[in-house]
């Protein structure tokens, strides 16, 4: 050891209180056994408390499946009954080619015919949507009555036949998403 | 393992604490970090494979570490680690203390340039040169390689040296 080393040695250090010899010689002694005991026991508690949480989790889990389950099926019974009252895109498809058929188109080119398909219920209750009346009344071009998405196909038809004294040919027309007018109106534009 | 932990406090005691307070910086502090060490001892029923003496150290520097990172890692408060032995002697008398003042002078410039070698140094100068631990050991407390520990003290002896003579 150097000169040095030893200068530092004799050096004198902080030393601790008597305070900590106390409360290290109190943890170290069986008489504080008691104390370390509840240590142990509060580190158990926590333990059995975690325990206990993790064996909640999974009830919880169950409950929401459950609860979701529940949710899920008593939604699908409510979307099926309303389905059920509305009718379906077939039957309306089914009821156009049924009625505006090319035989019927020719039918109702006569003008009592056409009053006749006028006052029926069906007819008379599309005439309550405003737009329908409106384009019945007012407009003179029919590619706006038939481009309009909310009057019926065969209303538009019927408008147009008496707007223009022609016979609406259903194989001349075009009907997608965005168009619902005659292949000739489309070509010209209209 | 208790009565084996007591006789290690009762051995290193004050090395113990001074480690504590190289890290803490404060008296206070530095006790509950001994304390606390020793509660965890006494809690594990395993016996260390190493070393008990620097298995002690360990578990207090550790704990020291987690009272400074629980005081959100601020600056170390820098009380030193030795008495100020000269206002005590000033008390005395006049003699007695102009007897002393050169010898206090110089113990109190090793006092400082100890204090303010960097923490790590610090540490390693306290168990080597107090408790007399091997760099085996110290190794181990501080987590690094002996000999990286024993080329550490090497050259806080050797800074130790310079600042003495520079002041001389």
């Amino acid at each position: 050891m150097s000169d040095l080393e030893t200068q530092i040695r004799n050096i004198s250090l902080k030393s601790p209180s008597e305070a900590l010899d106390a409360r290290v010689f109190a943890v170290l002694r069986d008489n504080d056994e008691s104390i370390i005991g509840d240590r142990k026991n509060e580190q158990q508690d926590a333990a059995r408390t975690s325990d206990s949480i993790q064996t909640i989790q999974p009830g919880r889990r169950g409950a929401a499946m459950t609860s979701g389950w529940i949710v899920a099926a008593v939604s699908m019974a409510i979307g099926a009954i309303a389905g059920r009252s509305l009718p379906s895109f077939s039957e309306i498809h089914g009821h156009r080619s049924q009625h505006v058929s090319v035989e019927e188109t020719t039918a109702l080119n006569s003008e009592n015919q056409q009053q006749q398909f006028l006052n029926t219920p069906e007819l008379e209750i599309k005439n309550q949507d405003s737009r329908l009346v409106s384009t019945t009344n007012g407009h003179t071009e029919s590619s706006q009555i038939a481009e309009s998405l909310w009057i019926s196909p065969l209303a538009a038809a019927v408008a147009w036949e008496q707007q223009t004294g022609q016979i609406f040919n259903v194989r001349n027309h075009i009907n997608d998403r965005r168009f619902d007018m005659c292949r000739d109106c489309h070509r010209v534009g209209g | 393992m208790r009565p084996e932990l007591e006789q290690v406090y009762r051995q290193h005691r004050q090395s113990l604490f001074t480690l504590a307070l190289t890290i803490l910086g404060c008296s206070g502090l530095a006790e509950d970090a001994v304390h606390e060490a020793f509660v965890r001892l006494c809690q594990k029923s395993d016996r260390p494979k190493e070393s008990l003496v620097a298995y002690v150290f360990a578990a207090v520097r550790n704990a020291a570490v987690d009272f400074h990172r629980r005081r959100n890692n601020q600056q170390a408060l820098m009380e030193s680690l030795f008495h100020e032995k000269g206002k005590a002697f000033l008390l005395d008398g006049t003699a007695k203390a102009e007897n002393h003042t050169k010898e206090d002078e110089q113990e109190n410039e090793l006092k400082s340039a100890i204090d303010q070698l960097d923490e790590t140094s610090r540490q390693i100068v306290v168990m080597k040169i107090f408790s007399e631990l091997t760099f085996d050991e110290i190794g181990h407390v501080l987590e690094m390689p002996p000999a990286t520990a024993a080329t550490r003290y090497r050259r806080a002896i050797m800074k130790l040296e310079e600042k003495l003579r520079k002041n001389s």
